[in-house]
């Protein structure tokens, strides 16, 4: 199992925050990761337009043949997308731990501008520990 | 565990079939003008109230009685179409047929790219799970495009799909001469609609094809009403 990427995506539907962390997807340009995260943000929309019995959430997880896309919504709207292999066993984990990373290294930063490109180093590292320690 | 419903796409981006099980939100009947024939099957008597809406005929005013006014106007009266049950939207607000397959394609044509983008080697886009449902997507050579809504619960259900396109599809649809190669049928009005703008083509439905998915469908182990 392999954790191919992290995207973070603000409420507007910006990417502020992209890594790569494993080899076996292609890697595109800024320009690129911008678009991709701009649909998300609006299939993520639609999805829970579609629902055929009327309510549910948004897209939680998108499978492709060899991976996958498994995206929390936060209550204040902002996305957060980790890239994985089929077989990863609990991405929904290792997210809250992204999740509590990011409150912990970037909400608490005073030099953070909200809904701005996160360039956090505590961030980066805490992160990079997350998903060394996932993938066994 | 239940199925919910199965919309088929030709190449054309146009939907040619849709039959649905266990919706709890039913589908909305589009009204008349925009519903292709021979692709879904809706109760003719909800049909005849579809009828377009009126803007002359609708309250002008808001709950508190102001008049709605100002660039919202047109998109506050339509919304109060809606609320007020005109053209049976009242009952139950749900999207449209014709509005919910635009929806759909436009869903599974995003995400087709943004999986064939990042995986760089023409992977398939073939499922995505929200809370309320599970999204399955089967795409034969010829383009036709299968999509299946099931409980979010459900494992991998393409072979649902290919099934139903070996098996019924290929009997009922494909064998049939009455069904038209381009995927709608042989129907002498149809250049002339396609040239309105208006209806493009038939759908594929037929009794027997609409039977045998249903008979087929209903005996998955995950159908249960």
């Amino acid at each position: 199992m392999v954790v191919h990427g992290l995207w973070i995506i603000n409420k507007a539907g910006g990417l502020v925050f992209q890594r790569n962390y494993a080899e076996g997807l292609s890697s595109l340009t800024a320009n690129e990761y911008l678009v991709l995260a701009g649909t998300l943000h609006g299939v993520h929309a639609i999805t829970s337009k579609l629902s055929p019995t009327g309510k549910g959430s948004g897209v939680q997880v998108i499978e492709g043949e060899d991976f996958k896309l498994n995206i929390m919504l936060t209550l204040t709207g902002t996305k957060f997308v980790l890239i994985t292999s089929l077989p990863h066993p609990n991405p929904e984990s290792t997210l809250q731990k992204v999740y509590e990373a990011y409150s912990d290294a970037v909400m608490k930063n005073p030099f953070y501008t909200l809904e701005m490109p996160i360039n956090v180093n505590g961030f980066d590292e805490r992160i990079r520990t997350i998903v060394a320690s996932t993938v066994g | 565990m239940t199925i919910f419903s199965l919309y088929i796409f030709d190449r054309h981006t146009e939907c040619v079939y849709y039959q649905d099980w266990n919706r709890s939100k039913p589908v909305r009947p589009p009204v008349p003008a925009l519903l292709k024939p021979n692709v879904a099957r809706f109760d003719p008597a909800v049909l005849a109230r579809q009828q377009p809406v009126d803007p002359n005929n609708l309250p002008r005013t808001d709950e508190n009685g102001q008049p709605i006014q100002g660039l919202l106007a047109h998109h506050a009266v339509m919304q109060r179409a809606d609320v007020l049950g005109i053209g049976e939207a009242g009952k139950n607000a749900g999207l449209a047929f014709d509005e919910e397959c635009k929806l759909v394609y436009g869903v599974l044509l995003s995400l087709r790219n943004m999986v064939k983008k990042l995986s760089g080697k023409n992977e398939l886009f073939q499922s995505y799970r929200t809370s309320a449902y599970k999204f399955h997507f089967f795409e034969t050579l010829s383009g036709y495009k299968f999509i299946l809504l099931s409980d979010p619960l459900a494992d991998n259900m393409q072979f649902v799909l290919k099934s139903i396109y070996s098996g019924p599809f290929l009997d009922f649809v494909v064998r049939n001469d009455l069904v038209g190669v381009r995927g709608g049928g042989l129907d002498e009005s149809w250049g002339v609609e396609a040239q309105k703008g208006k209806i493009r083509g038939k759908g594929i439905d037929n009794d027997r094809f609409r039977t045998a998915v249903d008979r087929y469908i209903r005996g998955l182990s995950n159908y249960s009403a």
